[in-house]
């Protein structure tokens, strides 16, 4: 890959980091652990509305245009009439204003005397309301980082959207048990010169939020936007990227993809490129013939698009073509499957010879392109005229856009920018005004950075810096502190809540985010007073991850009582490879048992006892 | 509204709601359009929209410096005339809209931040374009526009007028938009009042108001428009069915009753079937009895009582309260009882005397159920019987609200008091069923 001068193509980039809060809902009482199933469903409609400005946003108006009916899932405990629009919004979630006030006063934000609550259009369905509630809470601060300060605009919080759990042509499926959790919303100022600079924002702001050890962690509790720009491209913003190290390959790919397509702009205004106007041929006739099964049995239309050869095989990125990113924007925006051009190696269809005749009856010119989409009329007429439409915007360069993160580091069309006019008041919540008072307790009670905190940890508990950054950034620092402070040795304190957890997280998939600091008190607390055996820390907190709202006593409960006997272990062990011999075929089959043989064990035996005779049967039985 | 210190400051700049300002204040510089200030907030907070949308309140202080760094106005929270034109067809069933204010007319007034009713009717419908495939809409009434808990009795006699003129001028049905708080009341009083109806009167309102993507107002129109040119001669109330955005009950106007505070399907049919349900596509499934369309002509029976006061009896209440209304010159009492239709019999603060007294002195005394389900009865218990003789009148299986209405209206003709017990236990409206059906419980 050529290197990029990126300060020299004028990069521009700001980001906006989404963050949720370990708090209940924004505007209800609901709780925010997302682990229910849905016991309930309600069907609604939505329709585009007039905005403040007396004119419908573009963005709103392309969804309605789809006319789906939206479908929400309902969680016991987890979402309630709010979230079913069907009750007006409870006061504003105090713990998470404080604490958005707390981030704002870390990124030096000038604070608002009053806080107003507003409505932000939004109808694809991710809200039931068809709007989301958002509040400004800091403005004008800033973040230092290695390659210069950066802006921070603004500082909002706002309620999650819900989550889509499923897609159809009539329907889309929302989780309402997402929808209402609080959230953070950090912009940063366009400062941004480099993607490495990026990583490192987005990574300081990130710990910044922990810091505060009140935010949700997790996949899926915090994700990163990017907007960018090249001085000769355009603001297009990238939506979705959950992890932090694919930031800097977002921001690489979407500069070579504006630069492409300058290249491209000027290379078709040099050979005078005429705007494509659309002319549909029905050439079913030519591809009944073929044995594709792409083409077999359907409709095919095709366009002629005159001297544009070789344009849809440009590398817009080093895996992405101008043909791959024109087949993506006609599926978001008519849902079509796709396209065949002469750019491609036709044989692999085995249309070569089709092409050619069709190229005959259209009278096709050296250096035109053939395009042919499958489908009824109305449909094929719709998909080409998106394609022209796509074609002529490239003769005026980068057009502004969201895009969606691609795991690859790619892009693609997702809407059209939103208008600026999406945005009016909250009328059912009234403005918080913020006193100065309020304000001086939230500056006493600023969290220590993790930097300090790093530090701090060599110094006073003599931890090595490895063991100390891993304590912290685990975002349990607290909790070492507080076990710490009851007389547990530092360095136990320690490899518990890093090597320990992390080791039941990638060998048994424990959620072991939602330990809590109370869980880390409570458990060692019983250990100290010496009800709890040193081996049964790490299954007390592998309960306490599996069930976190479960009763800490009732937990400890149940570790108290005798061990099992080895005997004891080794018969539930092979009981369970009994009840489930399938098991064995999996790859890494113990993984899989312990699980299950852990849920049976119930803290009665030591995790690492158990995994060891566990190997042992399953080698017996290979 | 601001405080006078600010309101002074922005008339002394010449600075009017909707002006791009600047404001400095402790060395920081923020700009943005000026917003109105309604009655919630704090008065000395100037209330600016940014460039990004938000708006964010600056407090008043020492050293602040406001000053106007555009010229021109924003104009706020008008839409665009081409945005709101409806166009109805000719060949479609002629039908009368009459708006008279609530949450189905009301939006967001960006100006202010506070909802307000819609001024331009017309605004109602621009969302709802569906509505010209269905009827003609070839008049809107607006007779007056309030939120319903405003509502009163001269309110329903001249909703009652416009609507008998409006069916007896053309048009196949008629569809009233209304605030949903006391929407029971006045399809009540419209059951009553509207004598000799051959045609369907929709009642509809909205629990979302119409300015979100979200507002059930425009399903609950599109429903009542279908059944505002149906064959169900009957005044209801045309609302959702369920929680979902799926289809709606037609619910007669006497037996139903706002049951949530917030839900879209608040009203629920009391004691009574819903008479159809109604799908957005056109589908009507009959359920409940109705009258079918007629060429009669309606006549507005407006007359009434508003001296008619609704008192409830629980334990420890105290019966003075009536004393009270009496001395004021009111005509009538609705007592909503316990169980089976008790008040406080034997007990230190038993109802019964005073009961009789009002009785006698010819002030009628309807007992009905604050259980809201079910029908009273003056038989079973002793206490029932002791009540009974006291003159009071148990009210069959009606609503208390209904009831009320009822009242009004029947001493809005008579003050005879063996012919308002007559009339109280006619069924005029479907108010009183003859049979209790099972599944007419939280229906």
């Amino acid at each position: 890959m050529e290197n990029i001068d990126y300060k020299k193509l004028g990069l521009k980039c700001g980001i906006e980091i989404h963050q949720q809060l370990d708090t209940h809902k924004l505007f209800c009482n609901c709780t925010t652990t997302m682990s229910q199933e849905p016991v309930d469903e309600i069907g609604r409609k939505l329709r585009a509305v007039v905005g403040e400005l007396g004119d419908v946003d573009p963005a709103a108006a392309q969804e309605v245009m789809k006319n789906k009916t939206f479908l929400y899932k309902a969680y016991e405990g987890e979402s309630c009439l709010v979230e079913a629009d069907s009750e007006p919004p409870h006061n504003l979630n105090s713990d998470a204003l404080g604490i958005t006030l707390t981030v704002s006063s870390m990124l030096n934000c000038d604070i608002p005397g009053e806080v107003h609550v507003m409505r932000k259009t939004v109808v694809d369905g991710s809200n039931t309301t068809g709007f989301q509630r958002t509040a400004l809470i800091g403005l004008n601060g800033y973040i230092k980082s290695d390659y210069g300060r950066v802006g921070i605009t603004n500082i909002c919080l706002e309620e999650d959207a819900a989550q889509i759990l499923d897609r159809s042509d009539t329907a889309t499926v929302y989780g309402l048990d997402r929808l209402g959790i609080p959230l953070i919303e950090i912009g940063t100022e366009p400062d941004i010169k480099t993607p490495d600079q990026a990583k490192e924002v987005a990574g300081k702001i990130g710990m910044i939020l922990r810091s505060t050890g009140k935010v949700k962690r997790g996949l899926g509790t915090i994700r990163q936007d990017i907007n960018i720009s090249i001085r000769e491209g355009a603001r297009v913003e990238i939506k979705g990227s959950q992890e932090l190290k694919m930031v800097p390959f977002l921001v690489d790919h979407e500069v070579r993809r504006q630069l492409s397509l300058v290249n491209i702009r000027e290379k078709l205004k040099k050979m005078n490129f005429k705007r494509v106007k659309l002319q549909v041929h029905d050439a079913t006739h030519i591809f009944s013939k073929a044995e594709s099964k792409i083409t077999k049995g359907k409709k095919i239309f095709a366009m002629r698009i005159p001297g544009f050869e070789g344009f849809l095989k440009t590398r817009l990125t080093p895996t992405r073509t101008l043909g791959n990113e024109i087949a993506a924007y006609v599926r978001v925006r008519i849902g079509a499957k796709g396209f065949i051009h002469t750019d491609e190696m036709l044989e692999k269809y085995g249309l070569e010879k089709h092409f050619e005749e069709l190229a005959k009856e259209l009278k096709t010119k050296k250096g035109d392109t053939l395009i042919i989409v499958a489908g009824d009329k109305e449909h094929s007429q719709r998909t080409l005229e998106a394609i022209a439409g796509r074609i002529n915007q490239l003769l005026a360069g980068v057009p502004e856009e969201t895009r969606k993160a691609l795991p690859d580091g790619n892009t693609e069309y997702l809407r059209p920018l939103p208008g600026a006019a999406r945005m009016y008041p909250e009328t059912d919540i009234p403005p918080l005004g913020i006193s100065a008072g309020q304000l001086k307790q939230i500056k006493r009670n600023m969290p220590e950075t993790w930097d300090l905190m790093i530090n701090r940890f060599m110094n006073q508990y003599k931890l090595n810096e490895e063991l100390s950054r891993q304590v912290v950034n685990s975002g349990l620092g607290k909790s070492f502190e507080s076990i710490v402070k009851i007389g547990v040795e530092p360095k136990l304190a320690a490899t518990t809540l890093t090597v320990d957890l992390r080791d039941i997280r990638s060998r048994e998939a424990v959620p072991i985010e939602n330990i809590k600091d109370r869980h880390v008190l409570e458990t060692f607390k019983a250990f100290k007073s010496g009800k709890l055996q040193k081996q049964n820390i790490i299954d007390v907190l592998r309960k306490c991850a599996q069930n976190p709202d479960e009763d800490m006593e009732h937990i400890l409960e149940g570790f108290k009582s005798r061990g099992m006997t080895p005997d004891e272990i080794r018969t539930l062990v092979i009981e369970t490879i009994k009840e489930k011999p399938k098991l064995l075929k999996r790859d890494k089959p113990e993984k899989v048992y312990m699980g299950l043989v852990m849920a049976k064990v119930k803290g009665k035996a030591p995790g690492n006892v158990v995994m060891k005779v566990l190997a042992e049967e399953i080698k017996k039985r290979k | 509204m601001y405080s006078e210190k600010i309101s002074k400051v922005l008339r002394k700049k010449g600075i009017k709601s909707g002006n791009y300002v600047t404001i400095e204040k402790n060395g920081k510089v923020y700009s943005g359009i000026i917003i109105p200030k309604d009655d919630t907030g704090n008065p000395d907070s100037v209330v600016l929209k940014l460039d990004s949308g938000y708006n964010m309140g600056i407090n008043y202080g020492r050293g602040m410096k406001i000053r106007k760094s555009k010229s021109g106005t924003k104009k706020l929270g008008k839409i665009s005339r081409k945005l709101i034109k409806v166009k109805f067809f000719k060949d479609k069933p002629p039908v009368s809209l009459v708006s008279t204010g609530g949450t189905i007319a009301s939006r967001v007034d960006y100006s202010t931040g506070g909802v307000t009713a819609i001024i331009n009717s017309e605004e109602l419908l621009y969302n709802i374009p569906e509505l010209a495939d269905i009827i003609n809409i070839r008049r809107m009434v607006v007779p007056f526009t309030k939120m319903s808990e405003d509502m009163g009795y001269r309110d329903w006699q001249e909703l009652a007028r416009v609507v008998a003129k409006e069916l007896n001028s053309g048009s196949k049905g008629v569809i009233v938009t209304h605030g949903t708080d006391t929407l029971h009341y006045t399809s009540a009083a419209l059951s009553f009042m509207l004598r000799d109806l051959g045609k369907p009167v929709v009642v509809a309102g909205a629990q979302r108001s119409i300015d979100r993507g979200s507002s059930d107002a425009p399903v609950n129109l599109i429903c009542a428009a279908h059944i505002s040119v149906s064959d169900i001669a009957e005044v209801g109330i045309c609302m959702h069915g369920e929680i979902n955005d799926s289809h709606c009950l037609f619910n007669r106007g006497t037996k139903v009753r706002k049951m949530h505070t917030s839900r879209r399907d608040a009203f629920r049919p009391i004691n009574d079937l819903p008479i159809a349900q109604v799908w957005p596509d056109g589908k009507i499934k009959r359920i409940g009895i109705y009258k079918t369309r007629s060429d009669k002509n309606v006549t507005a029976d407006t007359k009434f009582e508003p001296k008619v006061a609704v008192v409830k009896a629980y334990p420890g209440s105290n019966p003075q309260i009536m004393d009270y209304f009496a001395k004021k010159g009111y005509k009538g009492f609705v007592v909503e009882g316990t169980g089976l239709g008790h008040v406080p019999t034997k007990s230190s603060v038993s109802w019964i005397n005073t009961i009789r007294k009002h009785v006698k002195d010819g002030l009628p005394v309807v007992i009905t159920p604050q259980t809201i389900y079910g029908r009273l009865n003056s038989n079973v218990y002793s206490n029932l019987r002791v009540l009974r003789r006291a003159g009071a009148i148990h009210g069959e299986d009606m609503l208390t609200e209904t009831a009320y209405v009822k009242l009004g209206w029947v001493l809005g003709h008579t003050k005879d008091m063996e012919e308002i017990e007559k009339m109280m236990l006619t069924d005029y409206a479907g108010e009183i069923t003859k049979r209790s059906e099972t599944k007419a419980f939280l229906y």
